[in-house]
């Protein structure tokens, strides 16, 4: 496959969708790939948007330490993940609201009156031209759409310039760069939400603001083809819902306009009536994957007790759902496609969830399809990442006692004379426990905080996820006598066990005998070999 | 090198390799621990330990207490007594000797354990 991957997540709820993509990368779901990511936000201190951001940078030290990996295949962390960050400035004098960043008190009094009229007349003067833009667009698409396009096409103005280029604005350039040299090898997914605010808004403009972008930025010589590139995207409706503002929080005017989710199903309503006549969002986009939740959306709770509903920040991060592992599934399946992206009109595609007793039941195929077996590779994937975080979290006890964790397996392998790994250092071994940290769970003085799977699981629950209800237990006692062999409702995928050798036993041998790394697998670093050899043994156990 | 003495060095020799047979018997049946203080390995190492302390003793009393009565000659009895001894000494050294042996072979399975 000569394409080339190109993700962006905009928006918390784009950035959240990138999370549940990074783990489907480290699962393994994206050989030999070399993904260009890119952060695309107005709140550069968005929780949700760091912690991606953190997460993205910690895989990519699990690579390799110095930056030297590269894509394997069929293996943990397979795909290279090469992340670039960008987001509108709207700090500083003259960049806090709309009303001074479109500069609408300068020009002739005949220009200041028309702008001002033509602004009145789309935007509501008292609210939506007034309240603070750094932390995103508040549901406020209209107004968002204009000023993501006006950001994206400023730092391209910059980056022609050469003069007082920012660090975000060369890290768009680089994404660029590489975006116009795919050409039509290149296929983008984005990730946003229809109902809130930054997401929504940049949807339908990306595709003609990157291609602006790269016509300013090379002096008018160069272009992206939008009939060639291909753009896909989610359509993801409201799925949570959160606090309304009181008037209280609203009576400033940095937060005139705050969210509200009340709101969410008449945005997502109005959003896909536009998405599916917009004849601009037609002809850019290449497939658009309609996803919602149609239960009644889960409410975020306010941890902080300080009444106010949070419109972004640091203190925005959110828990994991089941729909944003879908769009990262959504994802999969729009790089996976050999055909149907040719197309002149983008194409609406969806499916829907076996729902019964009230909860969803989900299945490895659900997500994946089973295309060329992809279902069968999910499960073999994910089902091997998860049994390897029990042994690292609960068995090592990283995450029960903040121990050993996955150097226990390095002190295995020693004992049993394979030296090969001992020069993996301590810290190396504990990003990767850190890593399951944030993929499974962890413990805080013996309170269990669950990671992206189990929050993921805690939306669907009682119904079926996968796998048996034992693989998350959440105890550490249960944790720690639990069978990593069993976690499959497929008793066939169960690791071997007889009268004289228990599943773990049986594992181990494995390890030691059939192991190794694989030519194939294209593993250059330590690390990548080290991990290699933990996913063939856990594959081979399972029988896939 | 009479009967007896023959005997006594055959007896040392079964009962050695018959040691090490419960050896790697017990240290296959140890479960390799994944767990965060494993002490599977030293398991299996104290166990062929054991077993290389035992097998001479063994062999000692056995031909002590059960065949040496039968010797009714004083001479031949004395010189049995000899046999066994320095049978004991062989088998414990074929022990360890073969213990290593195997050990280097299957290094990175159970029996490395042992050395």
């Amino acid at each position: 496959m000569n394409d080339k991957l190109f993700v962006i997540a905009v928006g918390g709820t784009g950035m959240r969708c990138l999370e549940a993509f990074t783990h489907l990368c480290a699962i393994g779901m994206f050989d030999n790939q070399e993904i260009e990511v890119l952060t695309l936000d107005t709140d550069q201190n968005n929780g949700n948007k760091s912690k991606v951001e953190n997460l993205i940078q910690l895989y990519t030290r699990i690579k390799s330490s110095d930056g030297n990996s590269s894509p394997n295949a069929d293996t943990f962390f397979s795909a290279k993940l090469n992340l670039h960050r960008f987001w509108t400035n709207y700090e500083g004098p003259g960049r806090e609201n709309y009303r001074n960043i479109s500069k609408l008190n300068t020009g002739t009094p005949d220009e200041q009156e028309e702008n001002k009229l033509l602004s009145d007349l789309f935007l509501d003067k008292n609210s939506v031209q007034e309240f603070n833009l750094a932390h995103g667009y508040r549901a406020q698409t209209h107004l968002g759409s204009q000023l993501m396009y006006h950001g994206i096409v400023e730092a391209a103005r910059s980056l022609a310039s050469g003069k007082d280029v920012k660090v975000e604005e060369k890290e768009l350039e680089t994404f660029l760069g590489r975006l116009e040299k795919a050409g039509s090898n290149a296929k983008v997914f984005i990730f946003g939400s229809v109902f809130g605010g930054t997401g929504a808004s940049s949807i339908p403009v990306l595709p003609k603001a990157f291609q602006d972008a790269i016509k300013i930025r090379s002096g008018g010589k160069s272009s992206l083809d939008l009939s060639q590139t291909k753009f896909g995207s989610t359509l993801l409706t409201e799925y949570f819902s959160f606090k309304k503002p009181d008037l209280k929080q609203m009576s400033t005017k940095d937060d005139s306009v705050v969210a509200d989710s009340s709101f969410f199903p008449l945005n997502s309503q109005a959003a896909l009536h536009f998405y599916q006549n917009d004849p601009t969002v037609q002809s850019t986009y290449k497939r658009l994957y309609l996803i919602g939740w149609p239960v009644e959306s889960k409410v975020l709770g306010d941890e902080k007790g300080d009444g106010k509903t949070i419109t972004g920040g640091a203190n925005q991060k959110n828990p994991c759902h089941i729909t944003e592992m879908m769009c990262a599934c959504a994802a999969y399946d729009f790089f996976a496609s050999t055909s149907g992206l040719d197309n002149p009109k983008a194409e609406y595609v969806y499916k829907a969830i076996e729902f019964d007793n009230g909860t969803f039941n989900f299945d490895f195929n659900d997500f994946v399809g089973n295309e060329n077996k992809a279902g069968d590779i999910f499960a073999n994937r994910l089902g091997a990442f998860l049994s390897f975080g029990h042994i690292v979290l609960s068995r090592f006890k990283a995450a029960t006692q903040n121990s050993h964790g996955t150097k226990g397996f390095i002190d295995l392998l020693v004992t049993q004379k394979v030296r090969d790994y001992v020069t993996i250092s301590d810290d190396e071994t504990i990003e990767i426990d850190n890593y399951m940290k944030e993929f499974a769970y962890n413990f805080d003085n013996q309170k269990f905080i669950p990671g992206w799977l189990y929050q993921v699981r805690g939306t669907v629950s009682p119904g079926r996820f996968m796998f048996n209800d034992k693989a998350f237990s959440f105890t550490s006692k249960e944790l720690e006598n639990l069978d990593v062999g069993a976690l499959f409702l497929d008793e066939s995928h169960h690791w071997d066990k007889s009268l004289i050798s228990n599943r773990l036993n049986t594992f181990t041998s494995t390890l030691i005998e059939k192991g190794q790394p694989r030519q194939e697998q294209k593993v250059n670093t330590l690390k990548e070999k080290f991990l290699a050899h933990i996913y063939n043994a856990i594959t081979i156990s399972q029988k896939f | 090198m009479n009967d007896q003495s023959i005997s006594a060095y055959i007896i040392s020799v079964v009962i050695a390799l018959a040691f090490l047979l419960i050896a790697a018997i017990i240290s296959n049946l140890i479960q390799f621990e994944v767990g965060s203080r494993p002490k599977d390995a030293q398991k299996r190492k104290n166990w062929f330990w054991i077993l290389a302390v035992l097998c001479p003793i063994v062999i000692f009393m056995y031909g002590f207490l059960v065949v040496r009565p039968d010797i009714l000659v004083p001479s031949m009895r004395d010189k049995y007594t000899i046999a066994l001894s320095v049978g004991a000494g062989v088998a414990f050294l074929l022990y360890v000797i073969l213990g290593f042996v195997l050990s280097k072979i299957f290094k990175h399975g159970k029996l490395g354990n042992w050395f």
